[in-house]
């Protein structure tokens, strides 16, 4: 039991505020941003003082406390003041040892080697992040890694543009690690990871620069704001959404037994319950749907199967599909004529989809007794079909958000997840058309699907 | 059948009060045999045998004895005795429903048990270790006062426990307080004189006397090395249990509950955790379950990572409040 043997003291008053300390105790309270007199910044040692001045009780643990650079132990007796008005601090055996990174370096050397599996470009850097070597993977950046080697002993923000930040900027390589950048000749999103080389001693000798297509690794977990247009992990769709479906369809279904009362009489509360149940549920199943729809949408391959469809047909269908929760707000649909046809070239299912999107919202958000309008019409190269309502319209600036993702327009507890729109315009996109809003507060809403028309129709 | 008919008010005082005696009566017989069905068919018979139930109520018994004693004496209680026994059985009572006090009870019966046990098959004294023994002779002034604190700390604990008794004064803090403000519930709102002998009873209480700060001031001492105090027959069960505590952040009681037969993973992350090597977690587990064949490769598994494991599960495991 070695260490520092001699006892450190200190005082503290009514409020927990330390007001005299010996040393190294003192020195520990400025170092970590504290005054003295002024509150106890080592957050064990403020607990044992003030448990002891509310218990009236003397109180004798071990404690440890940290600062920036060292890990410090001791053993602490608190004796409150007669009083109630502060007590007396005393510390034995203070120990003090550097602090142990080491689940800051495992953390890093995991990273490191993520990186290195994954990365389409690596570069190795100098002290000053200049390049002093560069390879690629991959043939899509081959002019890039030309240019690259062909600037050799520069800084690589100088030739690469990191977003967010300034051309020539000189940020330190943690900041620069896990930002997301822009590579010249290539769609795909970038992220850049860099990692120290010299055994963990600063400064680094060094770096190794790994530029990863797709998500930014673990800089989600420390960025969260960031990374959020991307933050939807891609295990959603593929892995989550068939584990969740089956228990929640069966959820709905034993809810909807009870609501209806099939195994038996129930007081009328309980079966609004279990209505309530279900219409959760069913909620939490369209927002998988959801979820999962955004990441096929958001996946850099995604591609529709564009075929010869009439978009009256399919508007024909959603409002048929519809019809019934449109009935119970009552709700009116006017839904184009059975002998319209609007001939276009895209994806039927998806087309179906930003439909069922834009009339499920126009029923939800219109007033009872309302009428929403599915017009459709043809232009020069252009089939066109509107969803018009006669909701509470929206401003100029809402309509500039409406498309984003996770907009609700300061909606909530109706069950929608803000991505249906989101969703809908990539999809239009996806087809080769668009999906945009005309609107204003008070006029409700148009919200206008154009897609190519099938020209040899 | 319509309850409301089985209760209707102005029936015979007699019989109401019959009545819900019964109900009452109902209610134990329904749930004895829940309870009696979960005692015996408990698959962890260390963590729920008769012995530890016992142990629980026969500690909590003492404790509401000395709770009043002390308090009687502090307030000037004249019948002192009578004013104890009138009020032990209630009050023990109402301690077997604190949560906290239960399972610090319970962790030190199981203490004792394993203590026991340890002596008896290995050998291994539970009052005078070998690293007590080493300690005691230091040369460092106040290493060797503390030892020889701790010794005799032990000593009274193991005796007792063989008694069922829980001294008041071993409480740690947080738990004294407790039991103080249950006393103070139990015995109800009182005089300017109840106030004044609970302010004695705080006065009186030092925690740095009580056997837990003495191991873990010894334990803490010596964990920069932690070697001989994370080895059961270098340190006894007591300071192996607090040291354990100490370098996986888990609770002492939680520590010690690891030492249950059903526990045994929460045991091999915590040695993991405190960096110990297959060996030496093998040479542990041959001492405290002889019975399990301990899964080889936990080396594989970094300390850090069994430390995140314990911390995952603890939220779970940690004793409600």
């Amino acid at each position: 039991m070695s260490g520092n043997l001699r006892s450190i003291h200190a005082r503290t008053d009514a409020l927990d505020r330390l007001v005299e300390a010996d040393e190294p105790l003192a020195e520990l309270q400025l170092r970590s941003g504290g005054t003295m007199p002024g509150p106890i910044t080592a957050p064990a040692l403020l607990e044992l003082v003030r448990k002891s001045r509310l218990y009236g009780l003397r109180l004798a643990r071990a404690i440890r406390m940290q600062d920036d650079e060292q890990q410090i132990s001791a053993w602490a007796t608190i004796v409150p003041a007669e009083d109630g008005e502060g007590g007396i601090v005393e510390l034995l055996d203070w120990r003090s040892a550097p602090l142990p990174d080491a689940d800051g370096v495992i953390a890093a050397e995991r990273r490191g080697r993520i990186a290195r599996q994954l990365a389409e470009l690596s570069a190795r850097l100098g002290p000053d992040q200049e390049l002093l070597a560069v390879d690629a993977q991959t043939p899509e950046l081959e002019p890039l890694v030309t240019r690259l080697r062909g600037a050799l002993g520069r800084r690589w923000t100088d030739l690469i543009t990191v977003e967010g930040s300034a051309p020539g900027s000189t940020l330190s390589w943690r900041q620069l690690d896990g930002a997301s950048v822009k590579l010249d000749g290539s769609p795909r999103a970038w992220s850049a990871h860099l990692v120290p080389l010299g055994g963990g001693r600063a400064p680094a000798a060094g770096f190794e620069l790994h530029l990863v297509p797709g998500e930014s690794l673990e800089a989600s977990a420390e960025e969260p704001g960031k990374t959020r247009d991307r933050g939807v992990s891609a295990a959603i769709g593929r892995e989550i959404a068939p584990v969740l479906r089956q228990p929640i369809a069966r959820i709905i279904a034993n809810a909807e037994t009870i609501r209806t009362q099939l195994a038996g009489p129930l007081a009328e509360e309980y079966s609004n319950y279990a209505a309530d149940i279900s219409t959760a549920g069913e909620h939490l199943l369209a927002l998988i749907d959801d979820l999962a729809d955004l990441e096929v949408v958001e996946d850099e391959q995604f591609t529709t199967a564009p075929d010869r469809i009439d978009l009256a047909d399919v508007a024909r269908r959603a409002v048929g599909i519809l019809g019934v929760r449109a009935q119970e707000k009552g709700i009116g649909i006017d839904a184009p004529k059975r002998d319209e046809a609007i001939p276009a070239t895209a994806e039927f299912r998806r087309v179906l989809q930003v439909l069922l999107n834009l009339l499920g919202n126009a029923i939800r958000y219109s007033p009872e007794g309302s009428v929403v309008w599915v017009r459709t019409e043809r232009d020069a190269g252009v089939a066109r079909i509107v969803v018009a309502d006669q909701g509470a319209g929206l401003t100029t600036e809402q309509q500039a958000r409406v498309f984003e993702k996770f907009e609700r327009l300061g909606r909530s507890g109706d069950g929608g997840s803000g991505l249906g729109l989101y969703i809908s315009r990539r999809l239009a996109e996806a087809m080769n058309g668009t999906l945009r809003v005309e609107s204003a507060p008070g006029q409700g809403a148009r919200f206008i699907l154009e897609l190519p028309a099938d020209e040899g129709a | 059948m319509n309850d409301a008919a089985m209760t209707e008010p102005g029936a015979d005082p007699l019989e109401r009060a019959l009545q819900e005696e019964l109900m009452r009566g109902d209610a134990v017989i329904g749930a004895s045999r829940p309870i009696l069905r979960h005692l015996l068919a408990n698959e962890d018979y260390t963590l729920f045998s008769e012995e530890m139930v016992a142990h629980v109520r026969g500690m909590m018994f003492d404790l509401a004895w000395q709770l009043l004693s002390a308090w009687a004496g502090a307030a000037g209680v004249p019948d002192k005795s009578a004013f104890v026994q009138a009020r032990q059985e209630g009050l023990a009572q109402r301690l077997f429903h604190d949560q906290a006090l239960i399972g610090h009870a319970h962790a030190l019966a199981t203490e004792w048990q394993v203590a026991e046990r340890l002596q008896r098959e290995s050998r291994i004294d539970p009052v005078l270790s070998p690293l007590v023994q080493e300690l005691s002779a230091s040369a460092e002034a106040g290493v060797a006062d503390v030892t020889i604190g701790l010794l005799a700390a032990q000593a009274r604990f193991m005796q007792a426990q063989r008694r069922m008794e829980l001294p008041l004064a071993e409480l740690p803090a947080d738990l004294f307080h407790q039991a103080l403000v249950q006393l103070r519930t139990f015995l109800g709102h009182g005089e300017p004189e109840a106030d004044e002998a609970e302010r004695l009873l705080r006065s009186g209480y030092e925690e740095g006397t009580g056997r837990l700060a003495l191991l873990a001031r010894v334990a803490a001492g010596v964990l920069p090395e932690a070697g001989p105090a994370l080895d059961l027959e270098q340190a006894g069960v007591a300071i192996f249990a607090t040291a354990l505590a100490l370098a996986t952040g888990q609770d002492r009681e939680l520590a010690v509950l690891s030492f249950a037969e059903q526990q045994f993973s929460r045991l091999a992350l915590g040695l993991r955790a405190a960096g110990l090597t297959q060996e030496a977690i093998a040479r542990q587990f041959l001492l405290i379950h002889p019975e399990i064949a301990l899964p080889g490769g936990l080396d594989a598994i970094a300390p850090a990572r069994a430390l995140e494991l314990l911390a995952h599960s603890r939220s779970a495991a940690a004793p409600q409040p």
